[in-house]
Parts: C-alpha cells; structure tokens; sequence
C-alpha cells in the first residue's frame, strides 16, 4: 500500500533529522568508551578539578542520609546560587555534591569540622563532555530540562526500535535487495549468537 | 545492474543496517531500562543485580607471592571452566582475590580466600535488565579473548554505520525534493534543542 509505504519512509526519514544530535553524540562517545586509551593521559586519571572557592559555612549534616542528606545539599546550593541536577554523598563529616554539567560539573565539598564549603569545577575537556552527554540518563533530578533529556533519551531508544521497525518494511518492499538483505541480517543475527555463547 | 551513487549509498544504508539490527535492539532497550533504572529496580526489589552463592570449595593450587593478579584468576576461571573476559578487584598480595567474570548470561563473582585456600563462587542470576546492561557496557579491544575482541570490532562497526546513517541520510534527504521542509525542519528542532540543553544543563 503505498500510503503506508510513503508514511514509513516520512517518519523514518523525519526522526532522523530531528534525533540528528544524539547519533552523533552516541557514536562519537561510543567510540571513546571503544578506544578510551586514546583519550587518557599517562596518569589515566580525568581532567583536573579547578578550585573556585572556599568559603565559610555553618549547617547541621542531617542525622540520615536519602532525602534529608538531599534536602541539605538543595540548601547548601541554594545559599550559594548554585542550582541543577545533583548527587550526593556523605564520608563521616564531608559532604560531597556533584553539581552535574554537561561542559563543565560543579563538585562542593564541605567539611562540617571545618565549617568550610569548597567549590571547584572540572577542566573542560570535549571528550569528557561526549561521554557526559552518553551518560546522563533518568527522571531522577529535578528541573524540566533534565526530564526533557530524559524523555529524548527515551525517544532516541524508541525511535531506534521504529528505525529497525520501518527500515525492515522498507527493506521488503524492494525485492531485488531481499537476498542480500538477508544474509546481512543472518549474518549479524548468526555473529551475536555466536558471540553470546563464546563471551 | 546500474548502480548510481545515489543507489549505492541507500543499499549501504541499508544492508548495514540489516546487518547490525540484533546490537540496535539491545542498545535500543537497555536504553530503556537506563533511563528507568529507578522503576527496573523498584518492579525487582531488592534481589535487583544482588549476587547468590553458587558454592564454596578448596583451591586446589597454589601462587607464588609475586603471581600477577590477571595471571591467579585467569587459573581459578580455567579450574573452574569459566574462561573469558573478566577484571580483578584486589592486588595478587590481597587475602582476598576478587574476579568477576563478566558473562552475557550471568555474571560470576569469585572471591579468592588466599590464606585459607578456598574459593567462594557467586553468580547474579540472569534477568533481562542485567542481561541488556552487560551487553550494553561491553566494549574495548583489552581482554585477551578473540571473542571479546571481535564484540569490540562489531562495536567500532555500529559506530561507523551510525556516522554512515547520518551522512547517508542527510543525503537521502536532500534527493527528496518535498521532504527537504520539514526534514530541515525536524533537524533545526533537533539541533535547537540539544544546543539549550548542552548549554544549561
């Protein structure tokens, strides 16, 4: 039916323009995580943090952690304009929060002992960003943003799938190209499964 | 058969496509269970990527105190008929040696107890989720294994073909004289999206 064909084609075509970005960004990162050697100093280590400041600051660390450590962090951030999605994690008096970025994350550190709160941000580094913009994924963090990521990763993965869905009708549909379509798609079907039974 | 430039990039398109279908579906759902990791998590409860004992037993051989650490759990694993890819937590001087041994249908944890010569043996029992996971975060050309290698090979393949979708299909896009609206349109949408989000967040 060529309705269906044309419609198809239209949207098969049409997430690709819009999804453009993240198939770039998912190959490009998917082939630092493949060659991470290539991307690594000799130390290994990820680009350094920059201090930014360090100043004094007085707050009670909740006796739990979970929401209420969350709920600390939220203030800490707040009292110091600093706002995002974040983690956070508590070794006896420090806490540390990762203020997540795509270019460049925020870490505070704050010693309860000290009553000191240190900022420093990490160097910006383009491969570091990729492998960031692969990494980010959830509907965890507030901010509608982070849920409209969230929801474009979930779009890439569907799309994937109406990708693979679309493009086998397409393939049918041209019957000059069905014997070598499917020894490509045996092919790759065969080298899976002999992968996953020899990993 | 005449095959144009314009026809030779479609069949590649395609043919590629076809052939790296099986990793697009694994990479296409364990996409889904990453961004609802929470919800996974949550519908498995606790038991969610926890280990079981499989068995405990004596070590029948020894190590020098110099041995590699790669070199003791490469041993355990032939001893215990789980050869493959796998990573070591601690040094070889550790009284602990702990190697997981990293397969698609389940992975191993295997505890080396040095000082008493006995081996601990876990396994994570094989859901969906964990199963798509592994698939997922396997990648690289380091393990010792052809097989491990060739699933590094096929990975650096989706990428080529992923760059090679994006190309061909700008092109494919720019053949279609009444799709070119709306596909520059989708596309400066696309673009203008991800450019607010890289920026903010």
């Amino acid at each position: 039916m060529k309705n269906w064909n044309l419609l198809f084609r239209r949207t098969h075509l049409y997430l690709g323009m819009l999804l453009l970005p993240w198939m770039l960004i998912y190959s490009l990162s998917t082939f630092i995580f493949n060659h991470r050697g290539l991307f690594e100093d000799e130390s290994g280590q990820p680009p350094k943090m920059i201090p930014l400041w360090e100043r004094t600051c007085v707050v009670e660390l909740p006796a739990g952690g979970g929401e209420a450590l969350r709920e600390m962090a939220r203030r800490v951030m707040a009292d110091h304009g600093i706002s995002g999605p974040f983690g956070v994690q508590r070794q006896g008096t420090r806490l540390t929060i990762n203020v997540q970025n795509f270019r460049q994350p925020l870490r505070l550190t704050y010693d309860a002992g000290q009553h000191q709160l240190r900022a420093e941000q990490r160097e910006f580094a383009w491969p570091e960003v990729i492998v960031r913009l692969h990494q980010r994924t959830g509907y965890g963090q507030e901010g509608l943003l982070s849920k409209v990521w969230a929801f474009f990763v979930d779009l890439f993965c569907v799309t994937t799938l109406v990708w693979i869905g679309t493009g086998l009708y397409l393939w049918w549909k041209l019957p000059v190209t069905r014997g070598w379509g499917f020894a490509a798609l045996g092919g790759g079907l065969l080298t899976i499964l002999i992968l996953l039974g020899t990993l | 058969m005449n095959l144009t430039p314009s026809k030779l990039i479609r069949r590649t398109h395609m043919y590629l496509a076809l052939f790296v279908t099986p990793w697009m579906i694994v990479y296409a759902l364990s996409g889904l269970v990453l961004n609802h990791g929470q919800f996974i998590r949550g519908f498995y409860g606790e038991k969610f990527g926890q280990f079981e004992k499989v068995e405990e037993r004596d070590y029948p051989g020894t190590f020098s105190a110099d041995a590699d650490s790669r070199l003791i759990a490469r041993q355990i694993l032939e001893h215990l008929n789980l050869t493959g890819s796998f990573n070591v937590q601690r040094g070889a001087n550790a009284a602990k040696v702990i190697i997981n041994r990293n397969a698609p249908f389940g992975a191993y944890r295997i505890t080396y107890l040095r000082p008493e010569n006995r081996l601990l043996i876990e396994k994570q029992p094989l859901i969906a989720p964990t199963f798509l996971n592994r698939l997922h975060f396997r990648h690289g050309y380091e393990q010792p294994f052809l097989s491990a290698k060739s699933w590094g090979f096929i990975v650096d393949l989706v990428i080529v073909a992923m760059v090679f979708w994006v190309v061909s299909g700008i092109w494919m896009w720019w053949e279609i004289k009444p799709a070119r609206a709306w596909g520059a349109a989708c596309a400066l949408l696309g673009f203008g999206i991800f450019g607010v989000m890289l920026a903010t967040i």
